[in-house]
C-alpha cells in the first residue's frame, strides 16, 4: 500500500478505458511543489468515455473499481489502497486547461500525471477559501513559479483583477 | 550560551522549510503518509474522547 499503488490502479483504469484521462489536483499536486504537510484526500481531475448513448456517467468506474474490492468510501472518497481518491469531474474551463497540460511525474516508479504549479495556483485563487489563499502565497514564496505563465493562465480565465486584490494585500512588498 | 534572536529562529525555521520544499518527490511522498498516520491516531483520540458519556458510570 501507499500513493504509488494507487497511482497504479489509476493507470490500469485508464488503461482499461475506464477513464480517459487523469491528473492529480488538490493538496497532494501542491505538496510536490511546497512545503508537504498532512492531507488525507487523493483529488483526481478526470474525463470519462461516454456510455452507450452518449450519457456521461461514472457508473462504469465505480463498478470497474467494485469488482477489483474497492467498496469502502469515506465520505465522498473511495479508499484505493490506503488513499480516499476524490474523482472530480472537469467542473470549470481553468481544470480543463489545467488537465489538458498536466505534466508527466514518477512516484516511486510509477508514472502519473500532475497540475502544474501554475494551474494549481490559479485553481487557488479561483477557489477562494482562506486554506486556498494560504497555499497560494506559500506557492509564491516556495515554488518559484514562472509568474510570466501564471499571469496569462489569469488572463485567459478572468481572474487578474482577482490577483491584483490578492497580490497587494498578501503578496507585495511594502 | 549565544543568546538566540527572533531572527536566528525565523532563520532557521526558513532553512528547515527549504529543505522539506526541495525534497524528492518520493520522500515527499513518505513523509505525506507519515503525517496522514499521525493524523489518524490523532482522529482516532479524538473520536475517543468525544464519546457519549457512560450513563452507568454516571449513576455510580
Amino acid at each position: 500500500m501507499g500513493l504509488e499503488a494507487t497511482l497504479a490502479v489509476l493507470n490500469e483504469m485508464q488503461h482499461a478505458a475506464v477513464i480517459q484521462h487523469y491528473a492529480i489536483g488538490g493538496a497532494v499536486a501542491a505538496f510536490l511543489y511546497i512545503e508537504p504537510a498532512a492531507t488525507f484526500d487523493l483529488d483526481v481531475f478526470i474525463t470519462w468515455h461516454p456510455a452507450e448513448g452518449g450519457l456521461l456517467t461514472p457508473h462504469r468506474l465505480f463498478k470497474y473499481l467494485a469488482d477489483k474490492g474497492y467498496g469502502e468510501y469515506q465520505q465522498e472518497a473511495i479508499m484505493i489502497e490506503g488513499w480516499a481518491v476524490q474523482f472530480l469531474p472537469l467542473g470549470t474551463p481553468l481544470t480543463e486547461e489545467a488537465l489538458k497540460e498536466a505534466v508527466g511525474i514518477e512516484v516511486k516508479g510509477v508514472p502519473t500525471h500532475v497540475f502544474t504549479k501554475e494551474h494549481l495556483m490559479a485553481i487557488c485563487l479561483q477557489t477562494g477559501r482562506p486554506k486556498d489563499l494560504a497555499r497560494l502565497v506559500q506557492f509564491v514564496l516556495e515554488s518559484s513559479p514562472d509568474m510570466g505563465r501564471f499571469a496569462k493562465i489569469l488572463e485567459r480565465h478572468m481572474l487578474t483583477q482577482a490577483w491584483n486584490i490578492f497580490s497587494a494585500r498578501y503578496i507585495a512588498s511594502p | 550560551m549565544n543568546p538566540c534572536t527572533l531572527q536566528d529562529l525565523y532563520k532557521a525555521k526558513q532553512i528547515r522549510r527549504g529543505r522539506l520544499v526541495n525534497l524528492p518527490i518520493d520522500q515527499k511522498v513518505d513523509l505525506i503518509e507519515k503525517l496522514q498516520e499521525l493524523g489518524r491516531t490523532m482522529v482516532r483520540a479524538r473520536a475517543s474522547l468525544e464519546k457519549p458519556a457512560d450513563k452507568d458510570a454516571e449513576a455510580r
